[in-house]
Protein backbone atom coordinates (compact mmCIF):
# COMPACT_ATOMS: atom_id res chain seq x y z
CA UNK A 1 0.00 0.00 0.00
CA UNK A 2 2.95 2.65 0.79
CA UNK A 3 4.61 1.67 -2.43
CA UNK A 4 6.86 4.88 -3.96
CA UNK A 5 5.65 6.43 -0.25
CA UNK A 6 8.83 8.77 -0.34
CA UNK A 7 10.21 10.69 -3.22
CA UNK A 8 13.57 12.30 -4.22
CA UNK A 9 13.15 15.67 -4.73
CA UNK A 10 15.91 18.40 -6.33
CA UNK A 11 14.12 21.96 -6.58
CA UNK A 12 16.01 24.80 -6.44
CA UNK A 13 14.74 27.41 -4.27
CA UNK A 14 15.86 31.45 -4.74
CA UNK A 15 18.36 30.10 -6.53
CA UNK A 16 19.97 27.23 -3.88
CA UNK A 17 19.59 23.85 -5.34
CA UNK A 18 18.66 21.16 -2.64
CA UNK A 19 17.38 17.69 -3.04
CA UNK A 20 15.41 16.16 0.14
CA UNK A 21 13.81 12.96 0.66
CA UNK A 22 10.43 13.29 1.47
CA UNK A 23 6.89 11.41 1.64
CA UNK A 24 4.69 11.93 -1.00
CA UNK A 25 2.11 13.07 0.63
CA UNK A 26 3.92 16.37 1.17
CA UNK A 27 2.92 19.69 0.39
CA UNK A 28 5.28 22.48 -1.03
CA UNK A 29 3.94 24.29 2.18
CA UNK A 30 5.51 21.65 4.53
CA UNK A 31 8.58 21.14 2.46
CA UNK A 32 9.94 24.71 2.17
CA UNK A 33 9.23 25.08 5.96
CA UNK A 34 9.80 21.69 7.87
CA UNK A 35 12.29 20.34 5.47
CA UNK A 36 14.01 23.31 4.43
CA UNK A 37 13.79 25.62 7.52
CA UNK A 38 12.37 28.34 5.48
CA UNK A 39 9.60 29.67 7.56
CA UNK A 40 8.81 33.12 5.58
CA UNK A 41 6.21 31.55 4.10
CA UNK A 42 2.95 31.42 6.36
CA UNK A 43 0.89 28.13 6.94
CA UNK A 44 -2.40 29.59 7.14
CA UNK A 45 -5.65 27.85 5.78
CA UNK A 46 -3.97 25.00 4.71
CA UNK A 47 -6.71 24.65 2.43
CA UNK A 48 -6.39 27.10 -0.71
CA UNK A 49 -8.61 29.77 0.91
CA UNK A 50 -6.38 32.33 2.61
CA UNK A 51 -3.10 33.30 0.17
CA UNK A 52 -0.75 33.38 3.39
CA UNK A 53 1.36 30.31 1.58
CA UNK A 54 1.95 31.96 -1.73
CA UNK A 55 5.20 31.46 -3.43
CA UNK A 56 6.29 31.85 -6.91
CA UNK A 57 6.92 28.43 -8.91
CA UNK A 58 9.13 28.46 -12.35
CA UNK A 59 7.77 32.22 -11.97
CA UNK A 60 3.72 31.98 -11.60
CA UNK A 61 2.71 33.09 -8.14
CA UNK A 62 0.51 29.58 -6.72
CA UNK A 63 -0.39 28.74 -3.48
CA UNK A 64 2.43 26.10 -1.49
CA UNK A 65 -0.73 24.02 0.18
CA UNK A 66 -2.29 23.15 -2.96
CA UNK A 67 1.21 21.78 -4.64
CA UNK A 68 2.99 18.22 -3.92
CA UNK A 69 6.28 18.15 -3.24
CA UNK A 70 7.26 15.71 -5.82
CA UNK A 71 5.65 17.62 -8.28
CA UNK A 72 8.73 20.52 -7.83
CA UNK A 73 11.20 18.33 -8.87
CA UNK A 74 13.33 20.15 -11.10
CA UNK A 75 11.11 23.06 -10.47
CA UNK A 76 12.54 26.82 -9.47
CA UNK A 77 10.82 28.32 -6.07
CA UNK A 78 11.06 31.51 -5.01
CA UNK A 79 9.90 32.78 -1.85
CA UNK A 80 10.01 35.99 0.62
CA UNK A 81 13.64 34.85 1.85
CA UNK A 82 14.75 35.61 -1.89
CA UNK A 83 17.66 38.25 -0.82
CA UNK A 84 18.44 39.49 -4.27
CA UNK A 85 15.20 39.55 -5.96
CA UNK A 86 15.36 43.71 -7.30
CA UNK A 87 11.09 42.96 -7.05
CA UNK A 88 10.52 41.58 -3.71
CA UNK A 89 13.22 44.03 -2.44
CA UNK A 90 11.27 46.86 -4.16
CA UNK A 91 7.91 45.59 -2.50
CA UNK A 92 9.52 44.55 0.95
CA UNK A 93 10.51 48.58 1.06
CA UNK A 94 7.19 50.26 -0.21
CA UNK A 95 5.70 47.57 2.37
CA UNK A 96 7.74 49.22 5.26
CA UNK A 97 6.93 52.87 3.39
CA UNK A 98 3.90 52.46 3.43
CA UNK A 99 3.04 50.59 7.15
CA UNK A 100 1.17 47.94 4.54
CA UNK A 101 1.36 45.48 7.16
CA UNK A 102 0.03 45.11 11.00
CA UNK A 103 0.74 41.49 12.35
CA UNK A 104 2.60 40.36 9.00
CA UNK A 105 1.49 36.61 8.53
CA UNK A 106 -0.15 37.57 5.38
CA UNK A 107 2.84 39.76 3.95
CA UNK A 108 4.59 36.97 2.38
CA UNK A 109 2.11 35.93 0.44
CA UNK A 110 0.75 39.18 -0.74
CA UNK A 111 4.26 40.53 -1.70
CA UNK A 112 4.71 37.03 -3.82
CA UNK A 113 1.11 37.79 -5.55
CA UNK A 114 1.83 40.95 -6.11
CA UNK A 115 5.68 40.01 -7.23
CA UNK A 116 4.21 38.99 -10.99
CA UNK A 117 1.81 42.07 -11.27
CA UNK A 118 2.60 44.55 -14.36
CA UNK A 119 4.55 47.49 -12.67
CA UNK A 120 2.41 50.14 -13.60
CA UNK A 121 -0.58 48.31 -12.45
CA UNK A 122 -3.84 50.17 -11.79
CA UNK A 123 -5.81 49.79 -7.54
CA UNK A 124 -8.44 47.36 -9.63
CA UNK A 125 -5.57 45.28 -11.37
CA UNK A 126 -3.94 45.10 -8.20
CA UNK A 127 -6.84 43.99 -6.27
CA UNK A 128 -7.88 41.72 -8.60
CA UNK A 129 -4.21 40.21 -8.49
CA UNK A 130 -4.57 40.29 -4.51
CA UNK A 131 -8.24 38.94 -4.24
CA UNK A 132 -6.76 35.64 -3.25
CA UNK A 133 -4.77 37.01 -0.12
CA UNK A 134 -6.71 37.46 2.86
CA UNK A 135 -6.11 40.57 5.59
CA UNK A 136 -7.16 40.74 8.40
CA UNK A 137 -5.85 43.79 9.87
CA UNK A 138 -5.08 46.66 7.70
CA UNK A 139 -8.48 46.76 5.61
CA UNK A 140 -6.03 46.34 1.84
CA UNK A 141 -5.74 50.19 1.00
CA UNK A 142 -2.14 50.11 2.48
CA UNK A 143 -1.51 47.17 0.91
CA UNK A 144 -2.96 48.27 -2.66
CA UNK A 145 -0.96 51.84 -2.04
CA UNK A 146 2.52 49.72 -1.21
CA UNK A 147 2.18 47.58 -4.48
CA UNK A 148 1.71 51.02 -6.42
CA UNK A 149 4.96 52.48 -4.76
CA UNK A 150 6.80 49.35 -5.42
CA UNK A 151 5.52 49.87 -8.97
CA UNK A 152 6.56 52.83 -9.57
CA UNK A 153 10.13 52.55 -8.45
CA UNK A 154 13.36 52.10 -10.54
CA UNK A 155 16.14 49.87 -10.12
CA UNK A 156 16.80 48.22 -7.03
CA UNK A 157 15.78 49.35 -3.72
CA UNK A 158 17.24 51.79 -0.75
CA UNK B 1 -1.98 23.29 8.39
CA UNK B 2 -4.15 19.89 8.26
CA UNK B 3 -1.50 16.99 7.84
CA UNK B 4 -2.13 14.88 4.52
CA UNK B 5 -2.69 11.05 5.16
CA UNK B 6 -0.17 9.13 3.92
CA UNK B 7 -0.54 7.80 -0.17
CA UNK B 8 1.78 7.02 -2.59
CA UNK B 9 2.48 9.46 -5.65
CA UNK B 10 3.33 8.65 -9.64
CA UNK B 11 3.55 10.44 -12.71
CA UNK B 12 3.19 8.63 -15.63
CA UNK B 13 4.89 10.22 -18.89
CA UNK B 14 1.98 8.72 -21.61
CA UNK B 15 -1.78 7.89 -21.66
CA UNK B 16 -1.06 4.39 -21.72
CA UNK B 17 0.64 4.30 -18.57
CA UNK B 18 -1.69 6.43 -16.74
CA UNK B 19 -4.40 4.26 -17.84
CA UNK B 20 -2.57 1.44 -16.23
CA UNK B 21 -1.92 3.12 -12.85
CA UNK B 22 -5.38 3.89 -12.63
CA UNK B 23 -6.59 0.57 -12.55
CA UNK B 24 -4.63 -0.36 -9.89
CA UNK B 25 -7.11 -0.29 -6.41
CA UNK B 26 -6.20 2.89 -4.44
CA UNK B 27 -5.17 4.42 -7.21
CA UNK B 28 -6.85 8.58 -8.30
CA UNK B 29 -6.64 10.50 -11.13
CA UNK B 30 -4.56 14.07 -10.03
CA UNK B 31 -4.35 17.17 -11.99
CA UNK B 32 -4.52 20.59 -10.28
CA UNK B 33 -4.89 19.83 -7.02
CA UNK B 34 -7.14 22.21 -6.17
CA UNK B 35 -9.76 20.09 -4.99
CA UNK B 36 -8.69 16.91 -3.87
CA UNK B 37 -5.50 17.87 -1.97
CA UNK B 38 -8.39 19.56 -0.11
CA UNK B 39 -10.26 16.81 0.09
CA UNK B 40 -7.92 14.88 1.58
CA UNK B 41 -6.66 16.99 3.76
CA UNK B 42 -10.10 17.46 5.31
CA UNK B 43 -10.53 13.12 5.51
CA UNK B 44 -13.82 13.39 3.36
CA UNK B 45 -15.44 10.07 3.03
CA UNK B 46 -15.19 10.16 -1.01
CA UNK B 47 -11.15 10.03 -0.99
CA UNK B 48 -11.11 7.33 2.03
CA UNK B 49 -10.25 5.08 -1.08
CA UNK B 50 -7.19 6.83 -2.12
CA UNK B 51 -3.57 5.42 -1.75
CA UNK B 52 -1.86 6.90 -4.70
CA UNK B 53 -2.34 9.62 -6.98
CA UNK B 54 -1.66 9.44 -10.55
CA UNK B 55 -0.46 12.91 -11.55
CA UNK B 56 -1.66 13.13 -15.47
CA UNK B 57 0.15 16.60 -16.23
CA UNK B 58 2.16 14.81 -18.40
CA UNK B 59 -0.18 13.25 -20.72
CA UNK B 60 0.06 15.05 -24.18
CA UNK B 61 -3.28 14.11 -24.97
CA UNK B 62 -4.94 16.00 -22.24
CA UNK B 63 -2.93 19.15 -23.46
CA UNK B 64 -3.41 22.18 -25.10
CA UNK B 65 -6.14 23.56 -26.95
CA UNK B 66 -7.09 24.07 -30.34
CA UNK B 67 -9.56 24.32 -33.40
CA UNK B 68 -10.72 20.79 -34.63
CA UNK B 69 -13.39 20.21 -37.11
CA UNK B 70 -15.14 23.66 -36.45
CA UNK B 71 -15.13 22.90 -33.06
CA UNK B 72 -13.01 23.26 -30.23
CA UNK B 73 -10.57 20.62 -28.24
CA UNK B 74 -10.11 22.32 -25.11
CA UNK B 75 -7.47 19.43 -23.16
CA UNK B 76 -8.12 18.55 -20.03
CA UNK B 77 -5.31 19.88 -18.19
CA UNK B 78 -6.14 23.38 -19.51
CA UNK B 79 -6.70 25.52 -16.75
CA UNK B 80 -9.14 27.88 -15.80
CA UNK B 81 -6.71 30.60 -16.18
CA UNK B 82 -5.47 29.53 -19.93
CA UNK B 83 -9.55 29.46 -20.30
CA UNK B 84 -10.04 33.09 -19.12
CA UNK B 85 -7.15 34.53 -21.34
CA UNK B 86 -7.35 32.06 -24.68
CA UNK B 87 -8.00 34.07 -28.04
CA UNK B 88 -10.06 31.18 -29.64
CA UNK B 89 -12.16 30.49 -26.62
CA UNK B 90 -12.76 34.81 -25.88
CA UNK B 91 -13.65 34.47 -29.70
CA UNK B 92 -15.27 31.23 -30.16
CA UNK B 93 -16.88 30.36 -26.67
CA UNK B 94 -16.77 33.69 -24.70
CA UNK B 95 -19.43 32.34 -22.17
CA UNK B 96 -16.52 30.15 -20.67
CA UNK B 97 -13.57 32.68 -20.95
CA UNK B 98 -15.96 34.60 -18.61
CA UNK B 99 -16.99 32.09 -16.39
CA UNK B 100 -13.33 31.06 -16.19
CA UNK B 101 -12.27 34.78 -15.12
CA UNK B 102 -14.84 35.02 -12.64
CA UNK B 103 -13.83 31.90 -10.72
CA UNK B 104 -12.21 31.21 -7.73
CA UNK B 105 -8.78 33.06 -6.87
CA UNK B 106 -6.04 33.94 -9.08
CA UNK B 107 -3.30 31.46 -7.88
CA UNK B 108 -6.52 28.91 -8.07
CA UNK B 109 -7.00 29.74 -11.07
CA UNK B 110 -3.30 28.96 -12.28
CA UNK B 111 -3.81 25.27 -11.04
CA UNK B 112 -7.42 24.16 -11.61
CA UNK B 113 -8.11 22.41 -14.62
CA UNK B 114 -10.77 21.83 -16.96
CA UNK B 115 -10.99 18.30 -16.80
CA UNK B 116 -11.25 18.60 -12.28
CA UNK B 117 -14.05 20.64 -12.73
CA UNK B 118 -16.20 18.74 -15.31
CA UNK B 119 -15.77 15.55 -12.82
CA UNK B 120 -15.91 16.71 -9.87
CA UNK B 121 -18.60 19.43 -10.39
CA UNK B 122 -19.64 22.03 -7.28
CA UNK B 123 -23.53 22.86 -7.55
CA UNK B 124 -22.98 26.04 -9.07
CA UNK B 125 -19.73 25.33 -10.68
CA UNK B 126 -19.02 27.93 -13.06
CA UNK B 127 -16.93 26.31 -16.10
CA UNK B 128 -19.38 23.53 -15.91
CA UNK B 129 -22.46 25.37 -15.97
CA UNK B 130 -20.24 27.44 -19.02
CA UNK B 131 -19.48 24.49 -20.43
CA UNK B 132 -23.24 22.91 -20.26
CA UNK B 133 -24.64 26.01 -21.70
CA UNK B 134 -22.62 25.06 -24.93
CA UNK B 135 -23.59 21.62 -25.08
CA UNK B 136 -19.94 20.51 -24.48
CA UNK B 137 -19.01 16.64 -25.51
CA UNK B 138 -16.33 14.71 -23.14
CA UNK B 139 -13.76 12.73 -24.35
CA UNK B 140 -12.32 9.85 -22.38
CA UNK B 141 -10.19 7.29 -22.39
CA UNK B 142 -11.61 4.26 -20.85
CA UNK B 143 -9.54 1.29 -21.17
CA UNK B 144 -7.62 1.17 -24.35
CA UNK B 145 -10.57 3.33 -26.43
CA UNK B 146 -11.43 6.91 -26.92
CA UNK B 147 -14.96 7.98 -26.73
CA UNK B 148 -16.90 11.09 -26.51
CA UNK B 149 -20.41 11.57 -24.61
CA UNK B 150 -22.35 14.91 -23.61
CA UNK B 151 -21.55 16.46 -20.42
CA UNK B 152 -24.88 16.17 -19.42
CA UNK B 153 -25.03 12.26 -19.31
CA UNK B 154 -21.19 12.13 -18.09
CA UNK B 155 -22.05 14.21 -15.14
CA UNK B 156 -24.92 12.18 -14.93
CA UNK B 157 -23.22 8.61 -14.53
CA UNK B 158 -20.71 10.48 -12.79
CA UNK B 159 -23.42 10.84 -9.77
CA UNK B 160 -24.61 7.60 -9.97
CA UNK B 161 -21.25 5.96 -9.90
CA UNK B 162 -18.03 7.24 -10.09
CA UNK B 163 -16.14 5.36 -12.55
CA UNK B 164 -12.79 5.35 -11.39
CA UNK B 165 -11.04 3.94 -14.11
CA UNK B 166 -11.54 6.18 -17.12
CA UNK B 167 -9.44 9.30 -18.03
CA UNK B 168 -10.61 12.85 -19.27
CA UNK B 169 -8.60 13.67 -21.93
CA UNK B 170 -10.82 17.14 -23.00
CA UNK B 171 -14.17 18.63 -23.63
CA UNK B 172 -15.11 19.75 -26.99
CA UNK B 173 -17.59 22.68 -28.34
CA UNK B 174 -18.90 24.18 -30.96
CA UNK B 175 -18.43 27.76 -31.82
CA UNK B 176 -20.79 30.13 -30.71
CA UNK B 177 -20.98 33.88 -31.84
CA UNK B 178 -22.90 35.11 -29.46
CA UNK B 179 -22.50 33.98 -25.52
CA UNK B 180 -22.29 35.49 -21.85
CA UNK B 181 -21.94 34.14 -18.28
CA UNK B 182 -23.49 36.03 -14.90
CA UNK B 183 -22.90 35.08 -11.71
CA UNK B 184 -23.16 36.37 -7.96
CA UNK B 185 -21.46 35.04 -5.19
CA UNK B 186 -20.92 36.39 -1.19
CA UNK B 187 -17.79 38.44 -2.93
CA UNK B 188 -16.33 39.01 -6.37
CA UNK B 189 -12.90 36.45 -5.70
CA UNK B 190 -13.15 33.09 -3.82
CA UNK B 191 -16.79 32.28 -2.83
CA UNK B 192 -18.83 29.96 -4.26
CA UNK B 193 -21.77 31.29 -6.88
CA UNK B 194 -24.72 31.30 -5.16
CA UNK B 195 -26.23 31.28 -8.67
CA UNK B 196 -24.60 30.93 -12.18
CA UNK B 197 -26.30 31.39 -15.49
CA UNK B 198 -24.88 30.81 -18.65
CA UNK B 199 -26.15 31.71 -21.98
CA UNK B 200 -25.39 30.94 -25.72
CA UNK B 201 -27.24 31.75 -28.77
CA UNK B 202 -27.51 28.90 -31.11
CA UNK B 203 -29.57 28.06 -34.20
CA UNK B 204 -32.59 27.15 -32.52
CA UNK B 205 -33.10 29.70 -30.25
CA UNK B 206 -31.39 30.06 -26.65
CA UNK B 207 -29.31 28.05 -24.58
CA UNK B 208 -29.39 28.15 -21.24
CA UNK B 209 -27.47 26.65 -18.01
CA UNK B 210 -28.12 27.30 -14.67
CA UNK B 211 -26.00 26.55 -11.15
CA UNK B 212 -26.47 26.61 -7.91
CA UNK B 213 -30.13 25.81 -7.76
CA UNK B 214 -30.06 22.21 -7.91
CA UNK B 215 -27.32 19.66 -6.82
CA UNK B 216 -25.35 20.41 -9.56
CA UNK B 217 -25.48 22.43 -13.12
CA UNK B 218 -27.80 22.37 -15.70
CA UNK B 219 -29.71 22.95 -19.18
CA UNK B 220 -33.17 24.04 -18.91
CA UNK B 221 -35.37 24.21 -21.85
CA UNK B 222 -38.23 25.71 -20.63
CA UNK B 223 -36.39 28.82 -18.71
CA UNK B 224 -35.04 29.61 -22.22
CA UNK B 225 -38.22 29.49 -23.71
CA UNK B 226 -39.89 31.66 -21.00
CA UNK B 227 -37.88 34.35 -21.42
CA UNK B 228 -40.11 36.36 -23.98
CA UNK B 229 -43.08 35.41 -22.05
CA UNK B 230 -44.09 38.26 -19.53
CA UNK B 231 -43.99 36.60 -15.67
CA UNK B 232 -43.01 33.25 -17.72
CA UNK B 233 -39.64 33.47 -16.35
CA UNK B 234 -39.99 33.06 -12.72
CA UNK B 235 -42.95 30.29 -13.20
CA UNK B 236 -40.62 28.18 -14.89
CA UNK B 237 -37.72 28.69 -12.78
CA UNK B 238 -40.09 28.10 -10.07
CA UNK B 239 -40.88 24.54 -11.55
CA UNK B 240 -37.06 23.62 -13.12
CA UNK B 241 -35.45 24.29 -9.97
CA UNK B 242 -35.12 22.82 -6.37
CA UNK B 243 -32.64 25.92 -5.07
CA UNK B 244 -31.50 25.07 -1.43
CA UNK B 245 -31.64 27.34 1.56
CA UNK B 246 -28.20 27.75 3.52
CA UNK B 247 -26.11 29.57 5.81
CA UNK B 248 -26.13 31.88 3.32
CA UNK B 249 -28.90 32.84 1.81
CA UNK B 250 -32.68 31.69 1.17
CA UNK B 251 -34.28 29.62 -1.94
CA UNK B 252 -36.55 32.43 -2.47
CA UNK B 253 -33.65 34.45 -3.02
CA UNK B 254 -31.70 32.16 -5.14
CA UNK B 255 -34.48 31.97 -7.40
CA UNK B 256 -35.04 35.84 -7.77
CA UNK B 257 -31.47 36.11 -7.99
CA UNK B 258 -31.90 33.51 -10.76
CA UNK B 259 -34.79 35.48 -12.72
CA UNK B 260 -32.28 38.88 -12.44
CA UNK B 261 -28.90 37.15 -13.80
CA UNK B 262 -30.51 35.04 -16.51
CA UNK B 263 -32.77 38.59 -17.77
CA UNK B 264 -29.30 40.50 -17.24
CA UNK B 265 -27.74 37.68 -19.18
CA UNK B 266 -30.64 38.00 -21.88
CA UNK B 267 -30.20 41.42 -22.70
CA UNK B 268 -26.38 41.39 -22.79
CA UNK B 269 -26.45 38.93 -25.50
CA UNK B 270 -28.54 40.62 -27.63
CA UNK B 271 -26.45 43.53 -27.35
CA UNK B 272 -23.50 41.63 -29.01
Amino acid sequence: MSRAATCRVSVTVNGRAHTVRVPAATTLLALLRAHLGLTGTKDGCGVGECGACTVLLDGEAILACLVLAPEVDGCAVTTIEHARDARLQRLRRAFADEAALQCGFCTPGMILAAARLPAGATPATIRAGLAGNLCRCTGYTKIVRAVRRAGRRRGPAR
Amino acid sequence: MPDLPAFAYTRPCDLAAAMAAIARPGACIYAGGTDLLVALAERRPWVRFVRQLVDVKDIAEAKGLRERDARLRIGALVTADELASHRLVRRHARVLAEAAEQTSAPALRRRGTVGGNVCSPHPAGDITAALLALDAMVEVADGTATREIPLGDFMQAQAEQWPRQQLILAVTVGRCRRSTFSKVGIRPAFSRSLVAVGVVVTDDGLRIALGGLRDRPFVSAAVAASVARTGGLEAALAAECRPPTDGLVSDTYRLRLAATLVRRAVARVGRR
